[in-house]
């Protein structure tokens, strides 16, 4: 292997920018990946967003350790001298500034799984890597890392840092290859690019094809209005075929029966079918309210 | 007041099909039938204005 020429303040020194603070993290797909030409692009971020839903949250970061071990350091036995024997991989503990409901939610997804993560640093700029390798090369991607949230279950006395979430990268290579993303909008634009969040709870069993739920912007208002299209259902999450909300009577006040239903035919669901279903609203393409997944299970 | 919103699927199937979907429906308070009428009233309005 042959080692790079070494040009540590390169030959501008006038141009030497030291490395910002992590502001944000996008939580992300971590198949999400832009060309070198459309990373710049704004609306190619905001799709993502609000279409694909695969980049899937700004969080808000209320503070962090860095928790990337020290390399491993030994002593030589007959030189004495020292020598570096690992590459610890980057490691990183966030406390985020959430809300219970929106928390509650990560905890439900974020279970160790491997997501991609873009880092928003306090100049404003995106961290994420440069793929140089295979049929990928020149695509700006995010850093893959196994992410968990984990709560303690209650807020320490004077504590701010009850909502947690670790995140555990998995290749060194990437950082090898990072690469930062200077755009011309703020960032602040993939937040209002957001679907607002609801959250959807049961309030009852399933019973002759009908089940009620209770619908509300996430630690906020009751949500009214929703309707038969508005509810949107996984096959992969459940077993049954073509699962469909067939019928919503909106009983006022956030709360809805819906008629859940399977198969071309609409039939009730029977015991030992799960269909899983969320609310999903659309405008055009974007979605601009996104729920929580509710697992409905047949009862007869 | 209750509001109502039905599926199109249900108001494409099959008269007698249709008719046991009705009757299983455990909310009395709401008038099925008129309500999947509007819905394809609804849906050839909008059919309707298509092809105009």
């Amino acid at each position: 292997m042959q080692c790079n020429t070494l040009q540590p303040n390169g030959s501008n020194q006038d141009c030497l920018v030291p490395l910002s603070e992590v502001k944000n993290l996008l939580i992300c797909d971590k198949d999400v990946s832009f060309t070198f030409a459309t990373k710049d692009v704004l609306s190619n971020w905001t799709n993502l967003i609000k279409q694909d839903l695969t980049i899937y949250a700004v969080a808000g970061l209320d503070s962090y350790n860095v928790t990337t071990d020290d390399p491993n350091i030994v002593t030589q036995p007959v030189s004495k001298s020292k020598k570096v024997t690992n590459t610890p991989v980057p490691s990183f503990e966030a406390f985020l500034d959430s809300n219970a409901c929106d928390f509650k939610q990560m905890l439900n997804t974020l279970k160790g799984g491997t997501y991609g993560v873009f880092y928003e640093l306090q100049d404003g700029s995106i961290m994420g890597t440069l793929d140089q390798s295979g049929t990928g090369i020149g695509n700006f991607k995010p850093l893959r890392a196994r992410i968990t949230a984990s709560t303690k279950g209650f807020q320490e006395v004077d504590g701010t840092q009850a909502f947690r979430c670790y995140v555990n990268h998995t290749s060194y290579k990437e950082f090898m290859n990072q690469f930062y993303l200077e755009p011309v909008w703020d960032t602040s634009e993939l937040l209002e690019a957001m679907p607002v969040g609801l959250n959807m709870v049961m309030t009852g069993a399933y019973a002759a094809g009908d089940i009620v739920v209770k619908a509300k912007v996430r630690c906020g208002a009751n949500y009214t209005g929703l309707l038969a299209a508005d509810f949107d259902e996984d096959e992969t999450q459940g077993n049954v075929d073509v699962p469909a909300v067939t019928a919503v009577v909106d009983d006022g006040g956030g709360v809805y029966t819906l008629t859940v239903q399977k198969d071309t035919v609409p039939a009730n669901l029977v015991t030992g079918d799960v269909l899983a279903c969320r609310v999903k609203i659309l405008n055009g393409s974007d979605v601009t309210h996104i729920s929580n997944y509710i697992y409905i299970e047949g009862v007869t | 007041m209750k509001r109502v919103s039905i599926s199109p699927v249900v108001a494409k199937l099959p008269p007698r099909k249709l008719k046991k979907w009705i009757s299983e429906r455990k909310d009395t308070s709401v008038d099925w039938e008129k309500e999947i009428e509007k819905l394809k009233d609804d849906s050839r309005t909008v059919k309707k204005s298509e092809e105009d």
